[in-house]
């Protein structure tokens, strides 16, 4: 039986990043299915050095599928490891508290001890001690008990390692190394997921009524139906979109292929030379055929550029939808930092001219850096313990500098695509909540351009307040009272910097620098008393270059400090680059 | 029904309109986006690649470590590998399709803070070291109520150093954009 | 008919997987759970589990590559035979008096076209 004070020392979050990755290697492994069957021998190959050819690539399958096979059976018992060593940890926590109450001591070892000397009558001591040793007891019970409970987590999980590593785990009749997988989960039944308008509590509520074993087999077979779906917890989110990347790229790269090809057929049919003027259906057909795969390589880039944003350790992917030619732009969100556990976590909506594609990496990079200041100024002011997540939410059309300006309902001129996009980004922000309901972060909501209109009508329907909301460069946030918007009252902030036309054109309802219970950050140059100046943002753009003073205020303000932060009227003038203009960051 | 949409196409005409003639406004007085060309592959082969960057700034922060106890007295100074953080660049400066990688080190803190009359000295002996490695201060500075902020560039490859107090004291340094695969702190 | 373009193709795709595999961790995620469980009986077991899964990767590499090399070596083999086989017949053809022999050195040509067409 593993010792008191070691229990007390295991360590969840190293056991849950163990488990991811065990996750993404089987993803990889089954990933390998086709290229396994393509380098099997040829079928019109008959001789004796065809018979063992097929044995030894026969045998390296099934010892692939073996590994697959356990390593699949090993994850529901870590995650349920995982739940147990905190239940455990946590109601061990209350027996020590109540117990140094009472005034006992408990050891490395749990051995109870009684050091407390109290003064008594004497016919007074056979009662009190009685008492004491009942305590005592009953603590001692419960200690056991919760041992006892580790332990049994602990076999388990120590029972499943040995067996699938020795190759014991049993991949039945399976011929590939999916349905390896699948076996070992044995046919596990599902119950369907409530419909997305059900709302994100329904769809915590559904995860959380799984089995780890029904939850793993979500994971494996139907990870469409998770990876988007506000109110799954992020690092299911993550695991599942992962999942379905591969297959999304190898999909467009095979219509693309298609749709070239046909092309390719069609304009051979009439070349420059020919006398035969192509039929009209023969034009139309090469003119959808050219918008189809301009479509295509668009989503193809989209989709690469998701791929290598979310290539690093520190990255979730919670929100994955390419989408198909003709619908509606690429989507995607990237957090920096894990939105299960992070103390902060914030949300920033981009706005005009906005693509997956082209912006992805951009954004995430500075959400990047936005988490950098927050996490060293929390650790500035004591609280290095409370961790970040900045989450990059490309989840709506924005809208773009093209022929959709005269569409009233793709314009930046228009509302339409702000309100139809809060709508989803009003989701997302339950789902954080609805998906940590025993544990709620601090949530700040940002805003920059149009994207600070679509956060506007978005804090508009959220069922769950957040705690504060900055908003740059914004041409209204769709409504003139801020009562409007589901945020703690008095945090509101907004950055207007100089020089920031789009942000003064007001469309969307009043100016938000003059909208009643405002809070106005500065992102002016200061010239201080000793003669240092602080930089200025100038533009649209460049309320996110580290070192600026709007940078500093949007990470204090995403980390809850807001009284740190550099207050003052957006006035005056500086410029950054003229200051550092040899400086970008990377 | 045909009314009401010629006149939201009309307004939004109008809106455009406005728009558009504000974007013109913008792009003449803010001038051109980037100041120098855009960088390619080449280019960013030719840079050190990123564990070497890893490597020299950590060497970089041991110096600023041992240039502020030897200014200030020793600190009680320690890091918190979780601090660190990881990005994929080259969309800023870089041609289409180049991808790098940059990181932002474990920071490095002691709990207590750099009081105003040690402020100066701190600031010569940060710069004096970050000065070798091609940072130059800038951008943002604090020196009030006895809270205090340096910021520093580097611009042969886009890093960037910070340091400051409030009650703790703590730094970091991010690194430029360069090839190759990361070190993960654990 | 042997498919012997197949075949190379085969090794050549093995040589892919062999390396997709060998960069494929499992051992080291594995081998963590000691660290993340001090005193426990998974602690124990895990470094030895690690340990196995890495000899298993190994192995599984190795018998990939050698199944590769196999069959490209084998295509070679035949390959080469049926080069042999294609000049014994067009020496002996060769040797035939005036048209026949043309024609026999044209149907070799052929055949052996076709064959590499077809396989």
């Amino acid at each position: 039986m593993a010792r008191l004070a070691d229990v007390e020392r295991w360590d969840t979050g190293q056991l849950e990043a163990v488990f991811g990755r065990l996750g993404s290697a089987r993803d990889r492994l089954v990933d390998l299915d086709g290229k396994l069957a393509g380098c099997a021998p040829p079928e019109g190959w008959v001789a004796p050095s065809a018979e063992a050819a097929r044995a030894a690539h026969g045998g390296v399958a099934e010892r692939l599928r073996r590994v697959v096979a356990g390593v699949t059976a090993c994850r529901p018992v870590l995650a349920h490891t995982v739940d147990e060593i905190e239940a455990v940890k946590r109601e061990l926590q209350t027996a020590r508290t109540n117990a140094a109450a009472a005034g006992f001591e408990i050891d490395a070892d749990s051995t109870i001890s009684d050091p407390r000397t109290v003064t008594l009558l004497p016919e007074q001591v056979e009662q009190y001690r009685a008492g004491r040793t009942q305590q005592m007891q009953t603590l001692r019970t419960q200690l056991d008990g919760l041992l006892a409970r580790a332990d049994a987590a602990d076999a388990a999980l120590a029972d499943i390692l040995t067996r699938a590593a020795a190759g014991q785990i049993d991949d039945g009749a399976s011929t590939n190394l999916a349905s390896a997988a699948d076996h070992v989960l044995g046919g596990a039944v599902v119950p369907d997921p409530p419909p997305a308008e059900a709302g994100p509590n329904a769809a915590r509520a559904w995860w959380a009524g799984l089995s780890d074993t029904q939850r793993e087999a979500m994971i494996l077979r139907s990870p469409w139906m998770i990876g988007n779906r506000d109110g799954i917890p992020s690092t299911v989110r993550d695991e599942a979109n992962r999942a379905q990347l591969p297959d999304q790229l190898a999909t467009l790269d095979s219509d693309l292929a298609a749709a070239k090809a046909r092309l390719a057929q069609l304009l051979a049919a009439h070349p420059a030379t020919s006398t035969e003027p192509p039929s009209s259906a023969d034009l139309a057909e090469v003119a959808r055929l050219k918008d189809r795969i301009g479509d295509l390589q668009t989503r193809h880039e989209a989709t690469v550029a998701i791929q290598s944003t979310i290539a690093l350790p520190d990255r979730q992917l919670l929100l994955l939808d390419v989408g198909a030619p003709g619908g509606h732009a690429p989507h995607a969100a990237v957090a920096v930092g894990n939105v299960d556990t992070a103390k902060h976590v914030a949300v920033f909506t981009p706005g005009l001219t906005t693509t997956v594609a082209g912006d992805l990496g951009d954004y995430t990079k500075d959400m990047k850096g936005v988490r950098d200041v927050a996490t060293a100024e929390l650790k500035k002011v004591g609280r290095g313990g409370e961790e970040v997540a900045t989450v990059a939410w490309l989840g709506y059309d924005a809208p773009q500098l093209d022929s959709t300006l005269f569409d009233p309902d793709r314009s930046v001129a228009s509302a339409d695509p702000a309100k139809a996009g809060g709508a989803d980004l009003a989701r997302f922000y339950d789902g954080i909540a609805a998906s940590r309901p025993g544990d709620p972060p601090h949530v700040t909501a940002l805003g920059h351009s149009y994207g600070s209109t679509t956060t506007g009508y978005a804090l508009q329907q959220t069922s769950v307040p957040v705690d504060r909301a900055v908003f740059f460069g914004s041409p209204g946030l769709g409504t003139d009272s801020l009562g409007q918007l589901h945020v703690a009252p008095g945090h509101v902030e907004v950055l207007e910097a100089r020089r920031d036309v789009v942000a003064d054109i007001g469309r969307f309802g009043e100016d938000p620098n003059h909208l009643p219970g405002v809070r106005n950050l500065s992102s002016e140059a200061t010239r201080l008393p000793d003669g240092t100046v602080l930089a200025a943002s100038t533009g649209h753009s460049e309320y996110l270059a580290p070192g600026t003073t709007s940078h500093h205020n949007l990470g204090l303000a995403v980390a809850g400090l807001e009284d740190k932060q550099v207050v003052g009227p957006n006035v005056g003038f500086g410029d950054y680059r003229r200051e550092f203009p040899g400086w970008q960051p990377p | 029904m045909t009314t009401v949409r010629g006149f939201r196409v009309h307004r939004v005409h109008a809106a455009v309109a406005t728009l558009v003639t504000a974007l013109v406004l913008i792009i003449l007085t803010t001038g051109c986006a980037k100041e120098r060309p855009l960088l390619t592959q080449a280019d960013l082969d030719a840079r050190p690649p990123i564990t070497e960057m890893q490597d020299r700034y950590e060497g970089m922060l041991q110096r600023i470590r041992a240039a502020i106890d030897a200014a200030v007295g020793p600190r009680e100074w320690y890091v918190d590998n979780k601090s660190a953080s990881y990005g994929t660049c080259g969309d800023r400066n870089f041609v289409p399709n180049v991808i790098g990688r940059d990181v932002t080190l474990p920071f490095w803190q002691f709990d207590r803070p750099i009081t105003d009359a040690e402020w100066p000295a701190v600031k010569r002996a940060v710069l004096d070291v970050l000065g070798q490695y091609g940072f130059q201060p800038g951008g943002m500075a604090v020196d009030t109520g006895g809270d205090h902020e340096l910021n520093a560039y580097e611009t042969g490859y886009g890093g960037y150093f910070n340091i400051g107090n409030k009650i703790n004291t703590v730094m970091r340094v991010s690194t430029g954009c360069h090839p190759g695969e990361i070190r993960i702190y654990r | 008919m042997v498919p012997i373009t197949a075949i190379g193709d085969a090794g050549r795709a093995a040589a892919g997987v062999a390396t997709d595999v060998a960069g494929i961790d499992v051992a080291g995620p594995a081998g963590e759970i000691a660290g993340a469980l001090p005193g426990s009986r998974s602690a124990q077991v895990a470094a030895a589990a690690a340990q196995q899964w890495r000899t298993e990767f190994t192995g599984v590499t190795t018998a990939m590559q050698d199944y590769g090399r196999g069959l490209g070596d084998t295509a070679t083999e035949y390959r080469n035979a049926e080069q042999a086989q294609l000049q014994q017949i067009t020496q002996a053809t060769a040797a035939l008096p005036g048209p026949v022999g043309l024609l026999g050195s044209a149907a070799v040509g052929a055949s052996s076209l076709i064959r590499q067409a077809l396989g």
